[in-house]
C-alpha cells in the first residue's frame, strides 16, 4: 500500500496531465469500483464500462478536487455510484430464456451456493438499496462510516443511523434454528 | 456485530466479493481514451440504448427458439425429467404488476414472453401515492396485490384477495382476523376467538391456522367473511396453502431431515408434501424426500403444486401426482402466482414465467431485473 505522501504526489503529477500517474492511483481502485457497480446493476460488464466512465469523469475531474486530497478512494467511488444510479435508471429488464439451465451465470452461483447463503442473500436482498449498498461498503469493502457515508452522500451520523437500520431489518429476518415442529 | 456475522452477511455479497473477471484493471484503464467526453446521460441515450438492447435480445431469443434450447441431463434422483421443447407462443404482450423492494410497479411483459427492455418500470397511478399502502390498523404491508379492475395496490399477499378481488383478509398483531373491502370502504374484525394466520382466501371463506405459542401455524379452519364464523377442518398439521378445493400440508417424517440452517419466524418446511381434498376430507401423501426438507412455493395454474428442494443445490418441483414429480428448474424460487396457463415465479432477485403443456414444464423463462432487491408478483398480467 503507497503511503499518502506517495499517493499526493501522484496526484499532483495527474492533475498535470500525467495520465501514468492517474492509472496508477486508479488501479487498486477499480477492482472495488467494479465490484461496487456490479452490486447496483448486477453485470460485471456493465459494472466495467461503469468504472471506466467513472474513471474518464474522474480524470476530467481532478481539476476540482480539493488541494488537500490524500485519499481517492471516496471520491471515485462517489462518482462510481453515481454512474452505476444513472445506468441503474437507464436500464429495465433483460431476458434470458432457460434452454439451458446452466446458461446464466447467476443460476451456477445460485446452485452453488448452500441454502443458508440462500436465505440471508434473501435478507439481504429485501433491503432497500441504499441500505445494501451502505452494508457493502462498509462491511464488504471494509470503508470506515464516515468513508461510507461520503460516497453515499450522508454523513458518518446519518450512516450509522443507517447501518443500524439495515442490521436491524437483517436480524429479525433470520434465525438459527427452526421452529420446532 | 461479531466475526460469525460479518463472516455471514459477506456472504450475502459472495457474488460481488467474487470480483470482475481477471484483466479488469487492464480492460477499464487501458481502454481509457482521455480525450473523449463523458457520456451524455440523457433519457434519448437510455431509450436508443435500451431499443438496440432489446433488438438484440428479440434476436437473440428468436434464434433460440428457432433451434430449439437443449438441455443438460438431469441428475439422477427418481424424479422424472420436464419436456424438451422449443418457446411456446404465449398471450402476451401484458402488464406485469410487480412489487420490488416494497414498491408497486408494471413492467411489460412482451411477445414470446419477454420483457420489453425499451419501457422503463412504470410507477403506478396508485391508490397510495405517497408510499407503500398499509393495512387499515396502521401496520405495513409485507407483500402487495394490484387489483386490475379497481386499480387499486392492495396491502396483501395475492392469496389473501377473494377469488372475486373485492376484498381481502389479514390478521392483525393480535392475531385478529379482519376483512376489509378492496375499494377500501368497510373494515371488519370477524374473528378474535384464536391468534390466526391467513392461509388463502377462497370463495368458500376464509382459510386460516391457528398459531400457538410457539408462533408454529396448526390445525386448519375456515371462517365466513360475512359472520366469522371459524369451523375446524383439521385439528393439526401446518398448512402452508389452499387452492381450488385442495389444501397442501408440509409434515415430517421420523427421524426428520435437519433444518436448514436459518428460516424466517414462523416459516415451515417439512420433508412430507400432503395434499388435502377438502370435499371429501381425503389426504394424500404426494411426495416424500427423504433426506431433505422442502418449502412450499405455491400452486401452478393446473393446481400442481410447486415446492422448493433446501438441499443446495436448490430445485423447483412440481409434485402432479402421488409420488410424480418434475424438476421444473433449477434454483430456490420462493413465490408463485398462477395466471391463466401460464404461472409467474420469483426468487430474490429474479422474476421467471413457468408455461406448461399437457401438464408438463414446457419453458422456464427467467426474467433478470438487474439491480437488486425483492421481487414479487403482484398480480395477473393484463
Amino acid at each position: 500500500m503507497r503511503s499518502h505522501d506517495a499517493d499526493a504526489q501522484l496526484i499532483d503529477r495527474a492533475r498535470e496531465g500525467d495520465t501514468a500517474a492517474f492509472e496508477a492511483l486508479l488501479l487498486p481502485l477499480v477492482r472495488p469500483g467494479c465490484q461496487l457497480a456490479f452490486s447496483m446493476v448486477r453485470d460485471w460488464v456493465e459494472a466495467e464500462d461503469i468504472v471506466q466512465e467513472a474513471a474518464l469523469r474522474a480524470w476530467r475531474g481532478l481539476a476540482r478536487l480539493r488541494p488537500d486530497t490524500v485519499n481517492l478512494r471516496p471520491w471515485f467511488l462517489t462518482i462510481v455510484a453515481n454512474q452505476a444510479r444513472s445506468a441503474r435508471r437507464r436500464r429495465s429488464f433483460s431476458t434470458i430464456v432457460m434452454g439451458d439451465l446452466t446458461w446464466h451465470p447467476k443460476l451456477a452461483v445460485a446452485i452453488e451456493a448452500s441454502d443458508t447463503a440462500l436465505d440471508l442473500q434473501r435478507a439481504v436482498g429485501r433491503l432497500r438499496p441504499k441500505q445494501r449498498n451502505l452494508l457493502f461498503l462498509h462491511y464488504c469493502l471494509d470503508l470506515p462510516l464516515d468513508e461510507a457515508g461520503a460516497v453515499l452522500g450522508i454523513s458518518a451520523v446519518a450512516a450509522k443511523s443507517r447501518l443500524y437500520r439495515a442490521l436491524r431489518a437483517i436480524r429479525p429476518d433470520l434465525q438459527l434454528t427452526e421452529v420446532t415442529p | 456485530m461479531n466475526d460469525t456475522d460479518r463472516d455471514q452477511l459477506r456472504q450475502a455479497f459472495s457474488i460481488e466479493l467474487s470480483g470482475p473477471p481477471s484483466g479488469a484493471e487492464q480492460r477499464v484503464l487501458g481502454g481509457l481514451d482521455y480525450g473523449r467526453q463523458p457520456r451524455r446521460q440523457g433519457l434519448w441515450f437510455g431509450v436508443a440504448a435500451a431499443g438496440l438492447a432489446g433488438l438484440v435480445i428479440v434476436t437473440l431469443l428468436a434464434s433460440r427458439a428457432l433451434v430449439g434450447g437443449t438441455r443438460p441431463p438431469i441428475p439422477g434422483s427418481g424424479l422424472l425429467p420436464f419436456a424438451q421443447s422449443p418457446i411456446a407462443a404465449a398471450p402476451f404482450p401484458c402488464r406485469l404488476p410487480i412489487e420490488r423492494n416494497g414498491v408497486g410497479m408494471f413492467t411489460t411483459v412482451s411477445s414470446g414472453a419477454t420483457a420489453s427492455p425499451g419501457v422503463p418500470l412504470q410507477e403506478p397511478a396508485s391508490s397510495d401515492p405517497g408510499g407503500r399502502p398499509r393495512l387499515p390498523d396502521g401496520e405495513g404491508a409485507a407483500r402487495l396485490t394490484y387489483q386490475w379492475e379497481l386499480r387499486r395496490w392492495l396491502p396483501v399477499a395475492p392469496e389473501w384477495v377473494s377469488p372475486d378481488g373485492a376484498s381481502y383478509a389479514y390478521s392483525d398483531r393480535q392475531g385478529i382476523l379482519h376483512v376489509v373491502s378492496s375499494a377500501g370502504t368497510q373494515e371488519r374484525a370477524v374473528n378474535s376467538d384464536r391468534t390466526w394466520a391467513v392461509v388463502a382466501f377462497q370463495a368458500e371463506g376464509v382459510y386460516a391456522a391457528a398459531v400457538s405459542a410457539d408462533t408454529t401455524p396448526d390445525g386448519l379452519w375456515l371462517i365466513d367473511p360475512a359472520t366469522g364464523r371459524a369451523r375446524q377442518l383439521q385439528a393439526s398439521g401446518r398448512w402452508v396453502g389452499v387452492r381450488a378445493g385442495v389444501a397442501w400440508e408440509l409434515t415430517l417424517t421420523s427421524p426428520a431431515p435437519p433444518l436448514p440452517q436459518f428460516s424466517r419466524p414462523g416459516e415451515v418446511t417439512g420433508n412430507v408434501l400432503v395434499r388435502l381434498d377438502l370435499q371429501t376430507g381425503r389426504t394424500t401423501p404426494m411426495y416424500t424426500s427423504p433426506s431433505s426438507r422442502m418449502r412450499f412455493v405455491g400452486v401452478d395454474a393446473e393446481e400442481d403444486a410447486l415446492v422448493s428442494d433446501v438441499r443446495a443445490p436448490s430445485a423447483l418441483l412440481v409434485v402432479s401426482g402421488p409420488g410424480r414429480v418434475t424438476i421444473a428448474a433449477s434454483g430456490a424460487w420462493s413465490s408463485a402466482l398462477p395466471d391463466g396457463d401460464r404461472t409467474w415465479l420469483t426468487d430474490t432477485q429474479t422474476l421467471g414465467v413457468v408455461l406448461k403443456q399437457a401438464g408438463a414444464v414446457t419453458t422456464l423463462i427467467q426474467v433478470d431485473p438487474g439491480a437488486g432487491g425483492d421481487i414479487e408478483v403482484a398480480g395477473p398480467c393484463r
